[in-house]
C-alpha cells in the first residue's frame, strides 16, 4: 500500500514517514504543499492520503477537495493530521471528504488507529 | 437614515487631506518674518486708532505659531514610528525568521541522531535476541520504544513555527499599517491617493494561529464525527 504524505513541514514529514514504516506501512511518496500532492497523485498508485492543511500554494482542504472532484480521487482514503482544533475546521474537512481527523502532536499508535479505522470503513463499503 | 461609519482609513484620509489645506494656507500666507512685516504697519496703524487690526495681526502670528509647533510634532511622530517600523518590527520579524529556521535545523539534527540510535539499539537489540539473552533484549526493546517517544515530541517544533508564523504575521502587517500611517504624517506628500489606499492584507496564511499542544476536546469530537 502506498501512502501520500503532504506536509509542508519537513520535520513533520520525517515524522509521519517515520511513524507509517513503524506501523508496517514503508512504502510513501512525500509532497509539502497541496499543488506537488496533486501532480504526484495524478501520476497514479496512491492508495492512502495523509495531508496536513495549513500549508502554502494550496491547503490540504484544498486538496481534498481537488482529489474527490477527480474520478480516481473519488474513493482514495484521506486522513488530515493538523493542528486545526476548532470543530467548524473539523467538520469544514468533513465537508471535503477527509475520512479521518488527528491532531497534532500524535503517536504512531493513534496514526496506525485512525488508518486501520479508515481501511475497515472502506473494506465494509 | 443611514448612519455613515467612519473608518479609521476615512479619518487618516481626513486628517492628510487636512494638513495640506493647512500647509497650502501657510505657503500663503508667508514665513513668520513675511507676516510681522504685514503685522508691523497694521500695529502702528492700530496705535493711532485701530485696535482690531493690531489684534488681528496679533493672532494671526500666534496661530501660525501654533500650526508650525503642530506640523513640528508631527514630523517628530512620524520619525518615531519610521523608527519602530524600520528598527524595531523589522528586527523583530527577522529574529522569529531566524528561531523558526534554528528549530528547524535542530529538530532535523534531532531526528538524525535518533534514526542513528534506533539503528544501534535494534542491532544491539538483535544481539541480545541470537545470545538468547531475553532480558537484555527486552532492555533494548523498551530503549528503543522510548527513542520513538522522543521523536513524537519533536513535533513541537511543528506547532511552534506554525505560532512564530502567525506573530510574524502580525507583524508584517503591523508594519503596513505604520508605513501607510507614516506616509499620512508627512505633510508635504505630492500623491493623496498613495496614502489612503486599504491597509494591505498579510501575507496567504499557512499557520495555524491556534497551534497548541493539548487537544483532548478537539480530538474526542473530531472522533465522534468520523465514528472512531
Amino acid at each position: 500500500m502506498r501512502f501520500l504524505v503532504v506536509d509542508d513541514s519537513a520535520t513533520m514529514r520525517r515524522i509521519i514517514v517515520n511513524s507509517l514504516d513503524r506501523v508496517g506501512y514503508p512504502d510513501v511518496v512525500e509532497a509539502d504543499d497541496g499543488q506537488t500532492a496533486l501532480a504526484k497523485f495524478a501520476e497514479g498508485g496512491i492508495s492512502f492520503i495523509i495531508t496536513d492543511w495549513n500549508m502554502p500554494n494550496m491547503s490540504g482542504l484544498d486538496f481534498a477537495r481537488a482529489v474527490r472532484a477527480r474520478a480516481d480521487g473519488a474513493a482514495v482514503p484521506i486522513l488530515m493530521v493538523t493542528t486545526r482544533s476548532a470543530r467548524e475546521d473539523i467538520l469544514a474537512a468533513v465537508d471535503a471528504g477527509v475520512n479521518n481527523y488527528v491532531l497534532k502532536p500524535f503517536t504512531p499508535p493513534v496514526l496506525k488507529e485512525k488508518i486501520d479505522a479508515v481501511l475497515s470503513v472502506g473494506a465494509a463499503a | 437614515m443611514a448612519t455613515q461609519v467612519q473608518t479609521h482609513e476615512d479619518v487618516l484620509h481626513a486628517t492628510d487631506t487636512a494638513l495640506r489645506l493647512v500647509n497650502q494656507a501657510l505657503g500663503d500666507l508667508g514665513t513668520a518674518d513675511s507676516l510681522a512685516k504685514i503685522a508691523a504697519p497694521m500695529a502702528e496703524k492700530g496705535a493711532h486708532g485701530s485696535g482690531s487690526l493690531l489684534s488681528l495681526a496679533s493672532t494671526l502670528l500666534r496661530a501660525y505659531a501654533e500650526v508650525a509647533a503642530l506640523l513640528d510634532r508631527i514630523k517628530q511622530s512620524r520619525g518615531i514610528i519610521q523608527e519602530a517600523q524600520d528598527a524595531h518590527l523589522t528586527q523583530m520579524n527577522q529574529k522569529l525568521n531566524a528561531v523558526t529556521s534554528a528549530t528547524e535545523h535542530a529538530a532535523s539534527g534531532i531526528l538524525d541522531g535518533l534514526d542513528r540510535a534506533i539503528a544501534v539499539v535494534a542491532e544491539l537489540e538483535q544481539e541480545a535476541a541470537e545470545s538468547q539473552d531475553m532480558v537484555r533484549h527486552a532492555r533494548y526493546t523498551a530503549l528503543r520504544e522510548e527513542l520513538y517517544g522522543v521523536m513524537t515530541y519533536v513535533q513541537f517544533q511543528d506547532i511552534t513555527s506554525q505560532q512564530l508564523g502567525y506573530a510574524a504575521a502580525v507583524i508584517g502587517d503591523t508594519e503596513k499599517r505604520l508605513e501607510q500611517l507614516s506616509g499620512i504624517f508627512q505633510p508635504f506628500a505630492a500623491d493623496v491617493t498613495a496614502v489612503s489606499g486599504t491597509v494591505p492584507h498579510s501575507a496567504p496564511k499557512h499557520f495555524d494561529p491556534n497551534a497548541v499542544a493539548d487537544k483532548t476536546d478537539s480530538q474526542a469530537f473530531a472522533d465522534s464525527l468520523f465514528g472512531r
